[in-house]
């Protein structure tokens, strides 16, 4: 069931605050927030009425905490490769979704990438990274980011026993340039890459279908969901940088995509190295 | 004991799948407990672990090697153990203050750090009423199931 409320700091925060009286299976939307955040506590723009926010409610999974991100991540994908069947879209380790040509995969066969390619906003540009003056990635150039994916567990009270976990899913949808520009990364919308407006009510009813959908895959056959989520992951097979939070860099070839979720990076020197955490950008 | 020995230990119980090992004699305690198959064993209710970040072929253990007569060894103080495998963030974003600081009162509701375990995060609650002593490690460092985060009293 869609459970849609007006305006909320964020939809998240609320299903967390208030777990036990949402239903299991709900997805709750919202018009806008006030306090939309992404990973490590980064804002998402959340202008009324324009974008998808959202947040999906699974309690007690009979699959891994973690399958819950692989299960919105597909799910926002098919419902957007359903609204723009022309755009080229992947998943992006570890949770956002990007449009435009894959960096260093350019004509390799990707979905729709003669129509990307003419595309002056992704065409041409350079994979780079911009840090700040800690070493931290500030910016990614190379691809635009058109959804991301904040997954949080919920716990009972003075525990740390997992109960739940909310899934949130933020797609924009309706943004012009200029609304796209205040983001201060490469981003794009369904209507900055299309022409064509999106109602985000129509999108949730989708999403909310699609979530369904791959939480059966996933409660039937875990490992096919993870399979599954594998095979979007475009940046597979590139050469990478993947930089944590404390500025550690690590470079090299993405081996592979763990089932725990952890990226495997073959370095120059051959050896491997698992990553679980960090930001990941083309290597330049 | 020797680092050698340790690492013997080690590759025994790597061999072996053990993943936990503990011994005492006069002069020491040693408890080593590492990931079986690469994946931490998490405790009922908790339904996700993973390995931290390692070269793919090791399994990191955690070595708490110290005399048992050393009132401030890890056997000996209370600590805040991660319930998981992932990784320890001390503050909800890199530019936030910390959750918790040294002399910070926490009650077993407190959330005293984030977790982030296959890209999901999770508030770690104290479990445990006292004062934060002492971290014991730093931000964005991978945790083991069981690795003591904080010291209370």
């Amino acid at each position: 069931m869609i459970e849609h409320i007006d305006i909320i700091d964020s939809t998240n925060a609320l299903a967390l605050r208030r777990f036990a009286e949402f239903a299991d299976g709900t997805l709750l939307t919202a018009d806008a927030q006030t306090a939309g955040i992404g990973r490590r506590g980064r804002s998402w723009l959340s202008p009324r009425g324009v974008n998808l926010y959202a947040t999906y409610i699974l309690k007690r999974p009979a699959f891994p905490v973690g399958d819950a991100m692989l299960i919105g991540g597909l799910a926002a994908l098919d419902v957007l490769r359903q609204f723009a069947p022309d755009m080229e879209l992947w998943l992006k380790w570890p949770n956002d979704i990007c449009r435009g040509p894959v960096p260093g995969k350019e004509g390799t066969g990707h979905r729709n990438e003669v129509v990307a390619r003419g595309d002056e906003q992704s065409g041409g540009a350079a994979p780079e990274i911009v840090r700040d003056f800690h070493g931290r990635i500030r910016e990614l150039r190379g691809f635009r980011k058109i959804a991301g994916l904040l997954a949080q567990t919920h716990s009972g009270e003075a525990s740390n026993a997992i109960d739940g976990v909310a899934v949130g899913i933020g797609v924009n949808l309706n943004m012009t340039s200029g609304q796209l520009a205040e983001i201060g990364r490469p981003a794009a919308s369904v209507f900055s890459e299309t022409g064509r407006k999106v109602e985000p009510a129509e999108f949730a009813e989708f999403l909310l279908e699609r979530l369904s959908y791959h939480r059966k895959t996933a409660e039937s056959d875990s490992d096919a969901i993870f399979a599954a989520w594998v095979a979007e992951n475009a940046l597979i097979g590139t050469t990478v940088e993947v930089v944590s939070e404390n500025g550690e860099s690590v470079a090299g070839k993405v081996a592979g995509l763990r089932r725990d979720g952890a990226l495997i990076l073959k370095k120059p020197d051959g050896s491997e190295r698992a990553i679980i955490a960090g930001d990941i950008a083309p290597a330049s | 004991m020797k680092i050698d020995e340790i690492r013997t230990i080690v590759q025994l119980m790597s061999k072996h799948e053990l993943t936990e090992f503990k011994i005492e004699a006069e002069e020491m305690r040693l408890c080593i407990k590492r990931a079986g198959n690469g994946v931490a064993a998490a405790p009922v209710g908790q339904m996700m672990a993973q390995p931290m970040a390692a070269p793919v072929s090791q399994a990191a253990p955690q070595v708490a090697d110290a005399p048992a007569d050393e009132p401030t060894s890890a056997v000996d103080r209370i600590t805040i153990d991660s319930p998981i495998v992932g990784t320890f963030y001390a503050a909800p974003s890199p530019e936030a203050e910390s959750l918790v600081k040294i002399g910070t009162q926490v009650s077993p509701d407190t959330v005293v750090c984030i977790i982030e375990a296959m890209k999901v995060m999770n508030e770690i609650k104290a479990e445990k009423s006292g004062v934060i002593k002492e971290f014991l490690i730093d931000n964005a460092q991978p945790v083991e199931f069981g690795q003591p985060l904080f010291v209370i009293e």
